[in-house]
């Protein structure tokens, strides 16, 4: 019985069982554990509502990704890297509504955009995020609006505020800062081949009985893993875990059925990296915003039916300059892009202020300006769509925060 | 719920387990005659600490990644280069420590250097400090964790590590001349850290004032140069005059003049403060105990700090002496191992890192723990690794720590013929008739001992 990876997460590859042999052993386990019994759910604290976090760590360069090619000064201000206008040639900017587009990588999101289920902030950023990415990181996931102000995350903090607290899990093993706190939250990694052999988990799960800690975590993991197997049906399994570039379309996908499906976690959280692009950008965005599309269409696809009543927030530290460096690249910049997809985005159109290009209006003469707080977007997902009331948003969960209206539609 | 019983593990088994790493071959025995004695001991000398004792210092680590970051493009900065050369000298720290972690005949004395450690976290969360984090624990704390508080609060905010790490390094005061002229000033990353995390503790009593206030005492304590570094020059601490913010500074209700000694004298003072001693109490029990623990027995370390003058050596011999360190613990109450405690004493028990295959399984062990979600000196924030069970016991890392049990047995069944033999031995009368069923009843060795080193017997301490 070797069915568990090698010692060394870097070393590969590893030992995979075929599909089917997984399925068999994760129906079997499934049965052997007695999965009913296992309290999957804890409350149904946002009714029929989900929401699903993606948080592009390294800084995504917003005007790549949804470049804003109508602005006159776009063309001078982003050099010869400036993608050409809609309708010349292959690798054209696509357009969204005559003023901002989205980079070719991104066009599998276009129906989306028609459909009213997709919606851009081009131009949001924290007010004192600073260009470190530890620093910008810590603050877009604790809601704080200066350093230190917060050792938890807002989002642990908006679901605790609830009535009924939802669960939520994060998609990885490790849990996000976005997601500590007081409330409790499961950390889950669906792509990841059950490594453990039923009988085996079995024999230890009669170990852990007694343990009134690991026992009952043990029980959630073994019911998590084989459910997402189940969900996930044939999907092909690489074998690889989320850490690669891009969002895993597996991983996403696992994520939606996990969260779409009744009586389980709500909410859940993935981290992508890979948008740190200092030197060679064009060639490593091109890969990370097709990774991105296709993820985020592997999300829709999960999520089944529960993506009408959905609402993915696609959010990252920062943005970056607006000039290209001497690398081929872009540095640490200050306003960026978020997205909103989903049925609960107020979608088909563009929110919020835009500053522009013009050189006067750029942040100490370099960076996209923040025209949108960052802050009151994570208040806007917060109230609008969670259903934090303003009480406690402003005591606990975003204080000083001011949402930002008619981001999301709630049905 | 009412738990059942749990098996009196003896007091050697308390001792290898609870104050130490998990006992290497021939250690139960060691600390058998006198498990109180064998602690103490550990406090009174400082181990050599071999695979450490060999790296280079700040000053050399960091002339050598800036030379990475210079080779071959001129003017510009080799980013990839750069980024190659902090990520060895890290790997080569962590390396290190764990194969000390795995090997060290002074456990207890590690566990301190952790506990410590981690309340003065240096992380390579931010990457421009990732070469110098290893340095740091070897520099300003490893050396005085039986030493007074006062030396190793001194220690740790002037190295050179903690200043790029929070910032202070670039802390101008906004009155001197390059402040005006830059229309710079004060960063407060370092003082609120210190003031929430090193000494009083977020309900310590100050205001925001006060962060200012050491914020302005701490102006001028820099790195040579300031960032960015000058080649040729380490970066060792250094206080710049001309960066200092003037006097009168005030801190808790206390006036200081401006100068580097009115800083350290302000540190000293936060040092001596009952809420910083009371923290420290706290964080050191804990670090033993896990997040809940016996409050007589933080009363007791507290008192003995405070009649020390904060040594922190007689706090850990004052733990060590009291009777409810020494109490049954069952799975679910006390510590849970967190994965670099996991991997170490699995290490241990299994006699890996050690001899010439050492440095293969030392870097094993580096990745296991940071599959685990605890990467060597990469805590997520300024404070440091959570002493809390909740926080390592979420379902997939439970499950991924039963993964890697079975892994490291896949590698290590061959040398252990007898898993019930060996883990009656690392494990002493923690091992149950449960647990013993289990480990008779597995069908292959592999899986017998992965089911010893997966038990609760051997998560909990």
């Amino acid at each position: 019985m070797s069915m568990h990876p090698s010692f060394s997460p870097s070393s590969s590859p590893t030992f995979l069982p075929s599909r089917r042999r997984l399925l068999q052993a994760m129906g079997l386990g499934a049965a052997a554990l007695g999965l009913g019994q296992v309290r999957l759910s804890r409350a149904e604290g946002l009714g029929p509502r989900r929401f699903v976090l993606v948080q592009l760590r390294g800084g995504l360069d917003g005007l790549a990704a949804l470049p804003p090619w109508a602005d006159p000064d776009h063309r001078r201000a982003r050099g010869p890297r400036a993608l050409p206008d809609p309708g010349h040639g292959d690798g054209a900017v696509v357009d969204l509504d005559g003023a901002f587009g989205l980079h070719p990588a991104l066009a599998g999101l276009l129906p989306l955009w028609q459909a009213g289920q997709l919606a851009a902030l081009p131009a949001v950023g924290l007010a004192h995020g600073g260009r470190s990415h530890f620093d910008a990181q810590d603050l877009l996931e604790s809601g704080g609006d200066h350093k230190g102000d917060a050792r938890d995350g807002w989002l642990n903090r908006a679901l605790s505020a609830l009535p009924e607290a939802p669960g939520a899990t994060a998609i990885g093993a490790a849990l996000p800062l976005v997601l500590r706190g007081d409330g409790e939250v499961a950390s889950v990694d669906p792509t990841r081949a059950p490594a453990v052999d039923p009988a085996f988990a079995e024999g230890l799960r009669a170990l852990y009985a007694r343990d009134p800690v690991l026992g009952p975590a043990l029980d959630e993991a073994l019911a998590l893993r084989a459910r997402v197997a189940a969900e996930m049906g044939d999907a092909p399994a690489d074998g690889k875990g989320r850490r690669g570039r891009g969002l895993d379309p597996a991983a996403a996908r696992a994520a939606g059925a996990l969260i779409g499906a009744d009586g389980g976690p709500q909410v859940a959280v993935l981290d992508v990296g890979g948008w740190d692009t200092h030197a060679g950008q064009e060639a490593a965005l091109q890969r990370a915003l097709r990774g991105l599309a296709d993820g985020l269409l592997a999300l829709r696809e999960g999520l089944g039916p529960a993506w009408g009543h959905s609402l993915v927030l696609v959010i990252s530290e920062f943005g970056r300059t607006v000039g290209p460096n001497g690398t081929g690249g872009t540095d640490h910049g200050t306003g960026g892009l978020a997205l909103l997809l989903g049925g609960g985005a107020a979608g088909g159109r563009v929110h919020g202020p835009w500053p522009g290009l013009a050189p006067g209006a750029l942040h100490e003469g370099r960076d996209l300006a923040a025209a949108t707080d960052t802050r009151g977007l994570l208040a806007a997902v917060a109230r609008d769509w969670l259903g934090v009331d303003e009480g406690a948003l402003a005591a606990r969960v975003l204080p000083g925060a001011r949402p930002v209206d008619g981001l999301v539609r709630r049905g | 719920m009412p738990l059942p019983p749990f098996p009196d593990r003896g007091r050697a088994w308390i001792a290898v387990h609870r104050f130490g790493l998990g006992p290497r071959p021939g250690e139960v025995e060691a600390a058998r005659g006198d498990p109180e004695g064998w602690l103490l001991a550990q406090l009174r000398v400082r181990p050599g600490a071999p695979p450490l004792d060999r790296l280079p210092d700040h000053e050399a680590l960091h002339a050598k990644v800036l030379r990475a970051g210079r080779a071959g493009l001129g003017d510009g900065v080799d980013r990839a280069g750069l980024r190659e050369a902090r990520r060895a000298a890290w790997r080569a720290e962590a390396e290190a420590r764990a194969r000390w972690a795995a090997t060290t005949p002074a456990p207890f004395h590690e566990r301190l250097v952790w506990c410590w450690s981690s309340r003065f976290t240096v992380s390579t969360a931010r990457k421009s400090a990732m070469h110098l984090v290893g340095a740091f624990e070897r520099e300003a704390v490893r050396p005085r964790v039986t030493g007074p508080l006062r030396e190793m609060l001194r220690a740790a905010v002037r190295h050179p590590a903690m200043l790029l790490y929070l910032d202070n390094a670039g802390s101008i005061g906004p009155d001197t001349r390059a402040g005006q002229r830059r229309g710079r000033g004060l960063n407060e990353n370092l003082a609120r850290e210190v003031l929430e995390l090193h000494t009083l503790g977020a309900d310590g009593g100050y205001t925001q004032a006060d962060v200012r206030g050491l914020a302005g005492l701490l102006t001028g304590w820099t790195v040579f140069g300031g960032p960015p570094l000058k080649e040729g020059r380490g970066p060792g601490f250094t206080f710049r005059a001309d960066l200092h913010q003037p006097g009168p500074h005030v801190l808790l209700g206390a006036r200081y003049g401006g100068g580097e000694a009115e800083g350290l004298r302000a540190l000293d003072a936060l040092a001596a403060h009952p809420a910083t001693l009371r923290r420290a109490a706290e964080g050191l029990v804990m670090a033993f105990f896990g997040p809940r623990p016996d409050g007589g027995l933080v009363a007791a370390v507290e008192g003995r700090l405070r009649e020390s003058d904060g040594d922190l050596g007689e706090a850990a011999a004052a733990m060590v002496r009291h009777p409810a360190s020494w109490g049954p613990m069952a799975p679910g109450q006390g510590a849970l191992r967190d994965p670099a405690r996991f991997v170490a004493a699995a290490a241990r028990g299994l006699g890996a890192a050690g001899g010439r295959a050492g440095r293969r399984g030392a870097a094993r062990m580096v990745q296991a723990q940071a599959s685990l979600g605890q990467p060597v000196f990469g805590a997520p924030s300024p404070e440091g690794w959570s002493v809390d069970p909740a926080d390592w016991a979420g379902p997939e890392q439970v499950l991924r720590r039963v993964e890697l049990a079975l892994a490291i047995a896949e590698g290590a069944a061959g040398a252990v013929p007898d898993p019930l033999g060996w883990a009656e031995g690392v494990l002493g009368p923690a091992v149950d008739d449960a647990l013993r069923a289990a480990i008779a009843g597995a069908p292959s060795r592999v899986e017998a001992l992965a089911t010893a080193l997966a038990s609760p017997a051997f998560q909990w301490t």
